[in-house]
């Protein structure tokens, strides 16, 4: 299970997709479906149906699941936009995405009385403002991660306070980067222009970002292509320290015989959640409910820890998890997690002021790539 | 008479050909004329994307071509090797050789990079080994992550496909042409070169075609072995998705193909050029 779930976790982690998906993509197949009363159509990550889908409650619900994962963020919009309302239940965006399905009038507001969970979930995700759009809540968030510096303390004792610090000669081609385009320049941003909202740069803000993560290239041995690799290089005493980086690579790492820890550095770093998501005009909103509802329960939380090792929402079942299961992720003082990483959302997609969209993003960051 | 009414036998392979090939080239070329602007399709015809190729990604392209040129030099050169000692010094065992080169390609290409990963890294079989035998005493760390890497791991990759091709046009060259040149006094070299090589030339550049163009195209390898390393397929394939920039990405497909036409047809004109007597 785990080298399957470190494959999810690259792909739903690589939100490096610019919405144009919607221009071109026209009309997007959907698997034709033969619809019992309640097959509810789900569009998400792989992995992410496993904790409504791991035991008898879907049986017990009368519920069937037609499973359609996705390679990205965009999928979303394109299917939705495609010819899928009406027909898909249930999407798996992550939070920044919010605002515009919403704009897009692509989601539906989530009638809380529904989703009793709810009240387990930690306030900071419960409450985060990406979600809740005009006061009304889009999301059902349940799980969430972060980007931190992860160091192979057998070589490195005290973990640097700042990121700026991997630019010490004594890290030279010890640093290891993910080529993640969203959270590298999301970082980038806070640590070379010093701004709060790394979402919102200007050209020359923009230029800054880029210029600083060369540098911190050329610091590096390796540019990875997924999580797994990163903590292969780490794993492998390739690289000590990385730029960027999940809190869920601890455990790859001891799966390889390798203990590595992970710190917040003092600019902060970037930090995503995902959520299901209602789609307008859903043709099984009872049957969603339950899923949502059910996704957050401990059950489904408990699953999502222990077999996916992802981060959860629900109090209780933070509590209920193993010790070591636990110690994946700050739970403790999450509380104050917004201090350490935060959940910046997205850059525009359309032209907005003097600000940068997320295509100039990407066109920018082919100079990272290219350098 | 007979063969012109035969025509016709080829058209199933002429509609696949033009239907999977020549539409979607043309296809290609069209839209490499068109443009995005904010995710909307504009068809009003520019020279924007090339402008775009030459400036930003001439450096990446220059570099893609010549690790392409490099590892196709390199494995045209081993293959023609193998070929050789297959066709002329193994006797009985020729078969057993092709063999083992036909068994590389199961191997699988993904499989194939992680084993150097494990081979090059750190803490990998090659410096454990060095440094067991007292050579070194700490990893090299250049074996991993640099273009040797990138470039070892392709001809590993492609080196049955260079073996193929030259080794079938050896087969070509009967006994008695060899001894014949021997026997009118040629030595090793004369043979060599005036004989073997210039009978191989469709097999020789065959090979160096197939590598070129695999190597030219690749952008995992880099991407697993190469650390920091871009290749051109590297910044093409995101056009194609996460950037949604089709019309330039088709223009530096397009630049890049014209590139390696002209690579191969250059080294077809050397490898012609040295087999002349």
């Amino acid at each position: 299970m785990g080298r399957k779930i470190s494959d999810f976790a690259l792909t739903r982690r690589h939100f490096t997709q610019g919405l144009a998906a919607t221009a071109l993509a026209g009309t997007v197949g959907l698997p034709s479906m033969a619809r019992a009363e309640s097959a509810v159509t789900f569009l998400g990550w792989q992995g992410y149906d496993d904790p409504v889908a791991f035991d008898g409650f879907l049986k017990e619900k009368g519920i069937t699941l037609n499973t359609t994962y996705i390679g990205n963020n965009d999928e979303i919009v394109a299917k939705l936009r495609g010819g899928g309302i009406g027909q898909i239940d249930i999407v798996t965006p992550y939070m920044g995405y919010i605002p515009l399905l919403v704009k897009l009038d692509l989601i539906q507001p989530i009638d809380e009385s529904r989703v009793p969970n709810l009240k387990d979930v930690m306030p900071i995700f419960r409450n985060d403002p990406n979600i809740v759009v005009d006061g009304k809540l889009y999301g059902v968030p349940f799980t969430w991660g972060g980007g931190p510096m992860v160091y192979d303390p057998s070589v490195i004792a005290t973990p640097p306070t700042s990121w700026k610090d991997l630019l010490k000669p004594e890290f030279t081609g010890k640093v290891g980067m993910m080529d993640d385009p969203l959270g590298n320049m999301m970082i980038g941003a806070l640590v070379a222009t010093g701004t709060q909202t790394p979402t919102k740069l200007t050209a020359a803000q923009l230029e800054q970002t880029i210029d600083f993560l060369i540098e911190v290239k050329k610091q590096s041995r390796v540019v990875a292509a997924s999580w797994g690799d990163l903590s292969d290089a780490i794993a492998r005493g390739d690289v000590a320290i990385t730029f960027n980086g999940w809190e869920t690579m601890v455990k790859f790492c001891a799966d390889k015989g390798k203990v590595v820890k992970y710190t917040y550095p003092s600019e902060r770093t970037h930090a995503w959640l995902d959520n299901y998501c209602i789609a307008k005009d859903a043709p099984n909103l009872d049957a969603a409910y339950e899923l949502c509802n059910r996704v957050i329960s401990v059950e489904g939380q408990k699953r999502l820890a222990e077999v996916a090792l992802q981060a959860i929402v629900n109090s209780e079942a933070v509590a209920a998890l193993p010790e070591d299961i636990r110690a994946l992720y700050p739970y403790g003082e999450i509380e104050d997690y917004g201090k350490k990483a935060s959940f910046f959302g997205f850059p525009p997609v359309e032209p907005e002021g003097d600000l940068t969209t997320f295509s100039d993003w990407l066109k920018a960051y082919e100079r990272f790539k290219a350098a | 008479m007979e063969s012109r009414s035969n025509y016709w036998l080829v058209a199933p392979s002429a509609l696949v050909f033009v239907a999977l090939f020549i539409a979607p080239m043309a296809f290609f070329v069209v839209l490499s004329f068109w443009q995005v602007e904010y995710f909307e399709l504009s068809t009003e015809p520019t020279l924007a994307n090339y402008r775009d190729v030459f400036v930003n990604y001439w450096r990446v392209m220059g570099f893609t071509v010549a690790v392409a040129t490099a590892t196709a030099l390199l494995t045209t050169f081993l293959g023609f090797v193998f070929s050789f000692l297959a066709r002329f010094r193994a006797g009985q065992w020729a078969q057993a050789l092709l063999f083992i080169v036909l068994i590389t390609l199961f191997g699988g290409y993904l499989m194939k990079i992680y084993a150097w990963k494990t081979i090059l890294g750190n803490e990998g079989v090659l410096n454990s080994a060095l440094m067991a035998m007292g050579i070194i005493s700490s990893p090299i760390t250049s074996l991993l992550y640099s273009p040797q890497a990138v470039v070892l791991t392709l001809m590993h990759f492609s080196l049955p496909f260079a073996v193929l091709p030259i080794y079938a046009s050896m087969r070509g060259i009967s006994d008695a042409e060899v001894e014949a040149a021997r026997d009118l006094g040629a030595g090793r070299w004369p043979i060599l070169s005036t004989v073997i090589v210039p009978r191989c030339q469709s097999g020789i550049v065959a090979g160096f075609s197939f590598v070129f163009l695999m190597v030219g195209g690749d952008y995992v390898t880099p991407l697993l072995v190469g650390g920091k390393i871009t290749m051109i397929g590297n910044l093409i394939a995101p056009q194609f998705g996460a950037q949604f920039n089709w019309p330039l990405g088709a223009a530096m497909s397009l630049v890049m193909l014209l590139a390696a036409v002209a690579i191969i047809y250059l080294f077809r004109f050397l490898v012609a050029l040295g087999s002349r007597p």
